[in-house]
């Protein structure tokens, strides 16, 4: 019952998440006003602007990259069969990080656009890369792929690194840059993310059963007639696609491809044919909550990852407790 | 039906192996650690790569099947069944028709009948919706052999799926597996020589990657082919009710 339950929960509660996320902030909208204007309605013109304007854009791009994060890490999970991976664990988004550290350090000063080709950049580089690395013979097999995207992401961590040292005095904007950020956001950038996204779900989703397979072994799949190595390029390239698309208009958003997987595992179970649709709209729902946190905390603003981190670490911690003690 | 011409493999089975299975035969593969049970039997299921020598199954060589095509044909239940214990028994055993699904249509009644007379046969229908984590380790063994059942194959290959279970659970899998339909072949590497004397009755031993004895309990449980086989000298006595051959280790 809970697991037929979940995705439409979680369709529902989308929209309103988006609604409250709209309603609040500096200039409070009153949650009804927000709706109407979300629907198109009559409003007067100032909370037409704070709400469609001013707050949408945010609120898709916090969606987009909410989705995108959880469908990766619910795929990678899966794939692994290891509870600790998450969209990060290949490496692609250290590519992403030295990328945009690159392009901010060194170059097209005023180009507001580099930082996200250059993060993009970098995580493509970064895919491929591991790509290259964890395949011999035609054939890429899943421990030396983590492996491997460990060891790249240690390795583009500390050119990261030596990059910061190198540009003190740009250090701090980096930094900033890559602890999350979703200020500012325009609808151009929602696009772009937004397809990164749809290519990466449509990857994903006509392959659950597939997922599933893989969950009883790599030879039992492979039994089942799933063609193994196909399957692991297929979500390689799903998963470096949502991440370098999330990367390149965010920075390193930790936490939601980590913990709204396994927080809708409780509800759905293994199935990815549930689980991937349901992480999906959990994670955007996640994220634009995490980001109202983070503009209503305090005067100014905090990085979102910050607030990810801060709230997803200890959640994650409660629902471990209740696992090992069920 | 399925046959091994030939076969090598590095470290596992000595080059030159043959084998051929007939519809409908219940063979169960035995031999000591290490003698290359496992890797014959992962040959035969297309899952170890070879350096000499070719699987047939209906004739056809392996390699020439694409692996959907194969997977309708021939099943296959591994040793160690990995757990996936959010899973429910009932989206296990579905997964049983992975090779029969079409594009995006979701199951068919096929499909529904298949998973139903699974479930039936390893008597789980009252667990179907019980995750995997609160089974018994014998429930779980019987997730994986109705999974394969889904699959309604012509070929069930088992790689000891005795291994881990009681002398009650191990008799029981394997009057499950003696009562599925006559039409389908199943071969089984099994350690426990007993149950398999009683409930196959076409027994191979294989020792060193080559095979040592192929026949009826009667003419490959002798005591010289089993201390050839295991390095033990064994006695042989009829079990008291059938008669068939029962091994009994050497008293110290």
């Amino acid at each position: 019952m809970r697991r037929a339950l979940a995705l439409p929960v979680a369709i529902a509660a989308l929209p309103v998440v988006v609604a409250l996320a709209c309603a609040v902030g500096q200039e409070p909208v009153a949650l009804g006003d927000a709706a109407r204007a979300l629907l198109g309605l009559d409003v007067d013109a100032d909370t037409r602007l704070v709400v469609l304007d001013l707050r949408l854009p945010r609120v898709a791009l916090a969606a987009t990259i909410g989705a995108a994060l959880a469908l990766a890490g619910a795929a990678l999970q899966g794939l692994f069969k290891n509870p600790l991976a998450d969209p990060y664990v290949l490496g692609i988004s250290a590519g992403g990080a030295l990328g945009a550290a690159l392009v901010l350090v060194f170059g097209a000063a005023g180009v507001v656009a580099a930082p996200p080709a250059g993060a993009f950049l970098g995580a493509a580089i970064a895919a491929v890369l591991v790509w290259r690395l964890a395949q011999v013979g035609g054939v890429m097999p899943l421990g030396g792929l983590l492996l491997a995207g460990v060891a790249l992401g240690l390795t583009l961590s500390a050119a990261l690194s030596a990059v910061l040292l190198a540009a003190r005095e740009r250090a701090g904007d980096v930094l900033l840059w890559l602890m999350g950020h979703l200020g500012g956001a325009r609808w151009s950038e929602v696009g772009a993310v937004a397809i990164c996204l749809a290519v990466g779900a449509a990857l994903l989703l006509s392959k659950v059963s597939e997922l599933n397979a893989f969950l009883l072994g790599e030879d039992v799949a492979a039994s089942l007639g799933v063609p193994v190595e196909r399957t692991k390029a297929r979500v390689l390239l799903a998963t470096a696609v949502l991440v370098a698309g999330a990367v390149a208009f965010s920075g390193l958003i930790g936490f939601v491809g980590l913990v709204v997987p396994h927080a809708v595992r409780f509800a759905t179970g293994a199935d990815h044919r549930r689980l991937l649709p349901v992480a999906a709209f959990a994670g955007a729902s996640t994220l634009i909550l995490a980001d109202l946190g983070a503009r209503s905390v305090v005067v100014g603003e905090l990085p979102v990852g910050i607030i990810t981190g801060a709230l997803g670490g200890p959640f994650f911690l409660v629902l471990l407790r209740r696992s090992l003690r069920a | 039906m399925i046959a091994a011409h030939q076969l090598a493999v590095p470290f596992g089975l000595a080059p030159g192996l043959d084998l051929a299975i007939e519809a409908g035969e219940r063979v169960a593969i035995l031999g000591p650690n290490g003698a290359g049970k496992t890797t014959l039997i992962r040959a035969l299921a297309g899952l170890q790569p070879l350096r000499g020598g070719e699987v047939r199954l209906d004739g056809r060589p392996l390699t020439a099947w694409s692996a959907r095509e194969r997977a309708r044909r021939l099943a296959w239940v591994p040793q160690d069944t990995d757990a996936a214990p959010d899973f429910t028994v009932g989206e296990v055993v579905a997964l049983g028709r992975l090779p029969w699904r079409r594009g995006w249509r979701g199951p068919t009644p096929a499909d529904a009948a298949a998973i139903a007379r699974a479930l039936e046969h390893a008597g789980l229908t009252a667990l179907a919706d019980r995750p995997l984590a609160r089974l018994s380790g014998g429930e779980r063994q019987r997730v994986v052999f109705a999974r394969a059942l889904a699959q309604t194959p012509a070929v069930l290959l088992l790689d000891e799926p005795t291994a881990h279970l009681d002398l009650a659970h191990r008799a029981g899998l394997l009057a499950r597996l003696a009562g599925t339909d006559a039409s389908l072949t199943v071969v089984a590497v099994l350690h426990d020589v007993n149950l398999a004397a009683l409930y196959f009755p076409r027994l191979v031993l294989i020792a060193g990657g080559r095979v040592l004895a192929d026949g009826a309990p009667a003419d490959v449980l002798t005591p010289a082919l089993l201390e050839a086989a295991y390095g033990v000298p064994v006695r042989v006595l009829p079990h008291p009710e059938t008669g068939t051959p029962q091994v009994l280790a050497p008293a110290p």
